[in-house]
């Protein structure tokens, strides 16, 4: 071929293969640094991978809601003159802002989808200005249903809030009356023995349960 | 045995007819049958006009199978329509139809699945056709090398004479493509007059470069690793006319054929690698092969380098590399140099090296170009490894700049190395920075070509910039050869400070801080470098000291002092270094010490240590 057939692209000692390796390195980087940021919204044991596309769905389960995959992305910029002045801290800055960005996406989704789910079945309990802020909490502990772990133990729900709200809702509840303490705490030992109960009849289904009854 | 098949077709039944084809085929035919010029056996060679596909089938099969004995050389000429259609070349016979070509006209896979079974040496396709350029959609599938490698034909060499979506021209009943072949063949336009034979390929060459009008743009392409150029006899060659037939009819013969057949398959892909991921120590470990096969027979091995050469440069210019070109003619000198002691390789030696400083020399010209136009032109995508290639790639353009005018002195590109120099200095002095230890010989180069242009304030900021950025990581640059993977990880390290846990990827003893302390005298910078060595306390040098300057390309220099010395033990200042240097080694030739040069420059565990020692 004649020299026109040069791609139009010149580039001066590339070395394509350190680029790709440092790239996805890069990309490994930003991923374990977005598992981080993300870890209190997902219990590891409750997170599956999923090969394809399509709905998710339990057939097995008519009252749980189907799904469907959704697509986070995140851009960057890097200015060529923080190359060219080789400013390392640009990789710090890069690692954050893509973690940060899939992070924040992961965790508005995840929150998109509780209310979504709450809206639907109507599992809400609204704050009313008349009505004390221990009673609303004690309202919503009333309906949350406790888990029982693998290892047999009850967990008590964690409460995620705006870190604003946070010491509001702490001194709303500091002040409710000498008994609320007393009340949430039968209420929260009513849930426990009632979510075990749940996890007894749910373990009885097994076979080699029924056999040891 | 020689065979040419060569087909001319003006008559269409579902086309437009034609001028010139049958014109074309048979002038090439009458000129390659004749002893004088291509020595193409008339007997069992074809000249077929305006046949149906019928009769190209049955010819092609009568040419091949039924030859008496094994096919040397192939050449298949065809003159007429031709198209693209579901990603195939298709050559129109008399009877071929748009509607259905598949079953109507030729392809050319069919061509080559038959070669692949009768493997001929060398297989020469000329194609002056509308469209031709269109075979490169066969050639993608066909020409894999592990198929020619495997199965059978370990030369080959095309022309199409117009591109994928352009028509072949011809006036006065003779295609243009067809003419200038013609007049290479013939000797009315010169290839070459070194070599007793021509190669279509070098054919092609002048093809392109005769039919650069934009209206058709031919493509040539190929490769000979088995003998003399096959294609036809050269006209130009020599003033006696009778010397050059002589050595011709000499070269007919491949002597070196049976040595080269075990690597064939290794050389495709050697060569394949040119245009795109290349790694030179594999490249040079495939050649080297067959070099040490052909080292008894000197005469065989130059022809089969320079070919090689030939066909690996021409490619290595495809790539989007603009340095490729030079590390690939860099490479086949390495290969060569230990062998240069004799006649005619030391010839050929010398020729790489003149041929490696011209491409260094257009490579930096081509880059000092892009950076006028576009400061940021020596970034690769601007994304974070070129924090660590930057560097990196800026060290070794200047290393290669400076190797152009230090194996082949010229103003021009002493000039255009301090061009690029400035640039680097003006725009890009923190990344004028050490990351690897590979650095160790670009800069060896660079400071020798500074030394050499007499440029010693802009020699000095370069060493000043490379000297603070060894200070601000301690010291801690990669090995010359750190795993990719590792690359990331070195980042981070030298980000934080802390370099703890990438202690397997860091160099003991580098190099690099070697050539810096050589230089900080010349460069008057002794005294500021003496001011700070402490903050390199315990930090080891080193440098590979060997007499044997023809190993310079070996993977494994086996000969040599590996001298090391210790900051804070041996070493305190710049000039304790040039006290405690040893015996110095300088080569004994221009060839040697060039040749040591551009090893270096191109294997990256070496330096030119006689460039800058006391």
């Amino acid at each position: 071929m004649s020299d026109d057939r040069r791609a139009t692209r010149v580039e001066f000692f590339p070395d394509p293969v350190v680029r790709r390796a440092v790239d996805a390195d890069f990309m490994l980087s930003a991923a374990r640094r977005r598992a981080e940021q993300s870890q209190h919204l997902f219990n590891p044991d409750n997170t599956v991978r999923v090969r394809h596309g399509g709905t998710w769905m339990n057939p097995g389960l008519p009252e749980a809601r189907n799904a469907e995959a959704q697509t986070h992305s995140a851009s960057l910029s890097i200015a060529f003159d923080e190359i060219v002045n080789n400013d390392l801290d640009v990789i710090h800055r890069c690692v954050e802002t893509l973690s940060r960005s899939m992070a924040d996406q992961l965790a508005a989704m995840a929150y998109g989808f509780i209310q979504e789910v709450c809206d639907e079945s109507g599992n809400v309990v609204s704050a009313a200005l008349d009505v004390p802020f221990h009673e609303t909490f004690y309202s919503m502990i009333e309906k949350v249903e406790y888990m029982v772990g693998r290892d047999g133990t009850v967990s008590r729900p964690a409460l995620h809030v705006h870190p604003g709200a946070l010491e509001k809702m702490k001194k709303a509840l500091d002040e409710a009356p000498p008994d609320f303490e007393e009340r949430l705490e039968a209420l929260h030992a009513a849930k426990e023995r009632e979510a075990l109960a749940t996890e007894a009849a749910r373990i009885s289904r097994f076979a080699k349960s029924k056999g040891e009854q | 045995m020689r065979i040419l098949l060569a087909i001319g077709c003006d008559t269409y039944e579902n086309a437009q007819s034609l001028n010139g084809a049958e014109n074309d085929a048979a002038r090439v035919f009458d000129a390659l049958s004749n002893p004088a010029v291509g020595d193409y056996d008339p007997a069992l060679s074809r000249l077929l006009l305006s046949p149906t596909i019928e009769e190209v089938r049955q010819t092609l099969m009568d040419v091949l199978y039924k030859a008496p004995g094994r096919i040397d050389t192939f050449t298949f000429f065809f003159a007429g329509h031709g198209g693209v259609a579901s990603h195939n070349f298709y050559l129109w016979a008399r009877n071929s139809r748009a509607d259905a070509l598949a079953p109507s006209a030729f392809s050319l896979s069919h061509l080559f699945q038959a070669l692949h079974e009768v493997r001929p040496s060398q297989t020469n396709i000329i194609i002056d056709a509308c469209n031709s350029g269109g075979l490169v959609h066969d050639l993608s599938a066909l020409l894999k090398p592990e198929s020619l490698g495997a199965q059978g034909t370990p030369g080959i060499s095309l022309i199409a004479t117009a591109a994928a979506d352009q028509y072949a021209l011809e006036s006065d009943g003779a295609g243009w493509g067809t003419s200038v072949i013609l007049d290479c063949i013939e000797g009315r336009r010169l290839v070459n007059d070194h070599r007793p034979t021509l190669d279509l390929f070098e054919i092609g060459r002048v093809v392109s470069s005769a039919l650069d009008s934009g209206q058709q743009t031919p493509v040539s392409w190929g490769l000979n690793i088995w003998g003399a150029p096959r294609f036809c006899r050269n006209p130009k060659f020599g003033s006696d006319p009778n010397i050059g037939l002589r050595e011709a009819i000499d070269a007919w013969p491949s002597e070196g054929d049976a040595t080269i057949r075990p690597h064939y398959e290794g050389l495709w892909r050697a060569y394949t690698s040119v245009a795109g991921e290349w790694d030179a120590r594999a490249f040079a470990r495939t050649v080297q092969e067959v070099v040490d096969a052909l080292a008894d027979r000197p005469s065989a091995l130059v022809g089969f380098i320079d070919r090689l050469a030939l066909a690996c440069t021409e490619r290595a210019r495809t790539a989007t590399d603009r340095y490729r070109e030079t590390e690939v003619l860099a490479c086949l000198m390495a290969c060569l140099l230990p062998l240069a002691g004799q006649s005619p390789i030391n010839s050929l030696v010398a020729s790489l090296q003149g041929l490696t400083g011209d491409a260094a020399a257009e490579a930096t010209a081509c880059l000092v170009s892009a950076l006028a136009d576009d400061r940021y032109a020596l970034l690769c995508g601007g994304g974070i490894s070129d924090l660590y290639l930057l560097p990196i790639r800026i060290s070794k353009c200047l290393g290669w700049a400076a190797g152009s005018f230090l194996v082949g002195p010229s103003e021009h590109r002493t000039n255009v190395f301090l061009d690029l120099l400035r640039v680097v200095i003006e725009h890009y002095p923190l990344s004028a920075a050490i990351m690897s230890d590979s650095q160790a010989p670009y800069l060896a180069v660079a400071f020798a070509g500074i030394q050499d242009a007499g440029a010693l304030d802009l020699g000095e900021q370069l060493a000043s910039l490379a000297f603070h950025s060894l200070l601000g990581c301690r010291g801690q640059v990669t090995k010359w050869d750190v795993a990719p993977s590792k690359v990331f990880a070195y980042l981070e390290a030298r980000r934080t400070g802390e370099f703890k846990d990438v202690t397997d990827v860091i160099e003991r003893p580098v190099e690099v801080l070697t050539v810096l302390m050589l230089v900080a005298e010349s460069l008057q910078l002794a005294e500021a470098f003496d001011e700070t060595m402490r903050d390199l306390d315990h930090t080891s040098l080193a440098a590979f000291v060997t007499p044997n300057f023809l190993d310079y390309g070996s993977e494994r220099m086996e000969i040599g002092d590996y001298r090391t010395w210790y900051v804070g033990q041996d070493i305190f200042t710049c000039s304790d270094i040039r006290a405690n240097w040893g015996v110095r080694e300088t080569p004994a030739t221009e060839l040697e010490a060039r040749g040591a040069i551009l090893c270096s420059l191109l294997f990256a565990d070496r330096s030119p240590w006689f460039l800058l020692s006391p």
